[in-house]
């Protein structure tokens, strides 16, 4: 039986709607997909057509001090309506400040106030969306001197106090960890598997002084460790997704990387139970 | 530091300011330094990491433009355009869209000032693709207007064309830049003015070189001006070329 689904990018959507390979899901960046009665749409709703899809944003810019985006809001929400994907998501960071759009996730402090303030935001967003929002762990490459707390007590509070899913990075808590010298097992270890909605899996690059969270290469097979240990951990199967966004290999090579996670994940959940959160 | 939302704030600001102006002009004193990085040094990760997702972007949507100016002259460009167009958008694909302006007003680019159009015709291929789908006019009502109605009708080019009349051949260059092409660079006549409709069908963006008539025609259709107002300008012929961009869905009716 295969769980792991992969991210679908513009370079294989034609291949997918040709060929229609045998993937239980598909994962989508919904900012490329979002505005409506464009031809991007169009391809999206044909895929959908075939295959369970999750939407998985950048531009929610949860940490942002500036308001919420409603126009940006609003056309998720129409997307979601329409296609009824299995889960919407978007990430721990902020993206713009002042009218300026970064496109990057920047990091927040994890302080208090931070908390607050995001966790206030994903309730706004699951109000108006009337789902759950799942928020993923982003890789960082710096700290802030009056952060009170470690990341992984940050996105705890916040999860508790939004009530939220975790998307689940494991490959972002290791770039993270070499970057900031913490234990990646240790902030995994202490993450709430009762709210793990979906695992992301990627390939960094290493730049010399730090991992750079780049989606251009294979996992790495620390991450694939990290995977196995997140994987003792839970009762049955969580979604898995292959992401790759830079030197977009062919098809079959993302298929291969989402048959290996599969593999693993048979190998700790012999029977798994299909993912029922579609429809 | 305070914790509190107005200092979340002030930093925030000064981080996006940071990262769209050259290193060490902005600085933000929160961002602690660690292991072998300063706090300028992190910093400027996110700011090659941004700038990378800039780049690659105008690279996509301006490919001529890159083989014209060469790879490493337009990541200088892309990353001299990021700080004076910082983007206002959420959307990455609603970036670049003042590539042309930079070109023009780019000291080391005079030379070259006939790029801009190029880029202009890039662009107009990018915004063509993203442009929302448009049903086609219901051309069949003319048949039951009267010649008055008729003289009345204003028209509209379609939602993701855009028409460029350029001093250069663009269509030419950017042909002969295609991957297959026959067509050699260095057989154009650059100063060979052409005039260029983008627009898109279905799944396909076209762009066709127009002769002066289709061209005036769908400009003062542009305008807003009426089928009699472009016959006085254009002279009584002008059915044939109307029919002409009715079949190619050049035009749309204004009113639609």
């Amino acid at each position: 039986m295969q769980y792991c689904g992969i991210g679908l990018r513009f370079e294989h959507i034609d291949q997918v709607l040709n060929e229609r390979p045998a993937i239980p899901w598909l994962e989508v960046i919904s900012d490329n997909f979002m505005q409506p009665g464009t031809v991007q749409q169009d391809y999206l709703l044909e895929v959908a057509a075939h295959y369970p899809l999750s939407l998985h944003g950048v531009g929610l810019s949860l940490g942002s001090m500036e308001p919420l985006n409603q126009a940006y809001l609003t056309q998720l929400k129409q997307l979601a309506d329409t296609i009824n994907p299995l889960r919407i998501s978007d990430h721990l960071c902020w993206t713009n400040s002042h009218g300026v759009h970064s496109h990057d996730l920047l990091p927040l402090p994890y302080t208090d106030t931070t908390v607050q303030h995001v966790a206030d935001r994903i309730k706004q967003v699951q109000d108006y969306l009337g789902r759950e929002l799942v928020v993923e762990n982003v890789s960082s490459y710096l700290q802030y001197t009056h952060s009170a707390m470690p990341e992984w007590v940050f996105v705890n509070q916040v999860l508790e106090a939004a009530d939220c899913g975790l998307l689940l990075d494991v490959n972002n808590i290791y770039v993270s960890a070499f970057n900031h010298g913490f234990a990646a097992q240790d902030y995994l270890a202490v993450m709430p598997v009762e709210r793990v909605r979906e695992v992301h899996l990627a390939g960094y690059s290493d730049r010399g002084t730090h991992l750079l969270d780049t989606h251009s290469q294979p996992v790495s097979d620390p991450v694939w460790a990290l995977y196995q240990q997140f994987l003792q951990t839970t009762a049955t199967p969580v979604p898995t997704l292959i992401e790759w966004d830079i030197d977009i290999p062919p098809l079959e090579i993302l298929l291969q990387e989402a048959a290996k996670a599969d593999a693993l994940l048979l190998a700790t959940h012999p029977q798994p139970v299909p993912d029922k959160s579609h429809g | 530091m305070a914790d509190s939302p107005e200092s979340l704030a002030a930093l925030q600001q000064q981080f996006i300011s940071a990262l769209f102006n050259p290193p060490g002009t902005v600085t933000c004193p929160e961002i602690a330094g660690e292991g072998g990085l300063d706090a300028e040094q992190r910093l400027g990760i996110y700011r090659n990491s941004a700038q990378a997702i800039h780049r690659e972007h105008l690279k996509v949507v301006y490919p001529v433009c890159g083989q014209l100016l060469g790879e490493a002259f337009f990541s200088q460009l892309a990353t001299y355009y990021s700080r004076h167009f910082p983007p206002a958008s959420a959307f990455l694909s609603d970036y670049g869209g003042q590539l042309a302006e930079v070109i023009v007003e780019h000291e080391k680019l005079q030379p070259w000032r006939w790029v801009a159009d190029i880029a202009q015709l890039e662009w107009a291929r990018h915004y063509a693709w993203h442009r929302p789908n448009q049903p086609a006019s219901d051309w069949g009502r003319l048949a039951g207007m009267d010649a008055q109605q008729q003289a009345g009708l204003r028209f509209a080019l379609p939602a993701s064309a855009t028409l460029i009349r350029s001093r250069y051949a663009i269509h030419q260059v950017w042909s002969a830049h295609q991957q297959g092409s026959e067509q050699a660079f260095a057989d154009i006549v650059l100063e060979q003015g052409e005039c260029v409709l983008v627009w898109r069908e279905g799944r396909q963006v076209f762009q066709q070189p127009l002769d002066e008539k289709v061209c005036s025609f769908l400009h003062y259709a542009e305008q807003g001006k009426t089928l009699a107002e472009i016959v006085a300008l254009q002279g009584a012929d002008v059915s044939g070329v109307l029919a002409r961009c009715v079949a190619q869905s050049w035009l749309v009716l204004k009113d639609d």
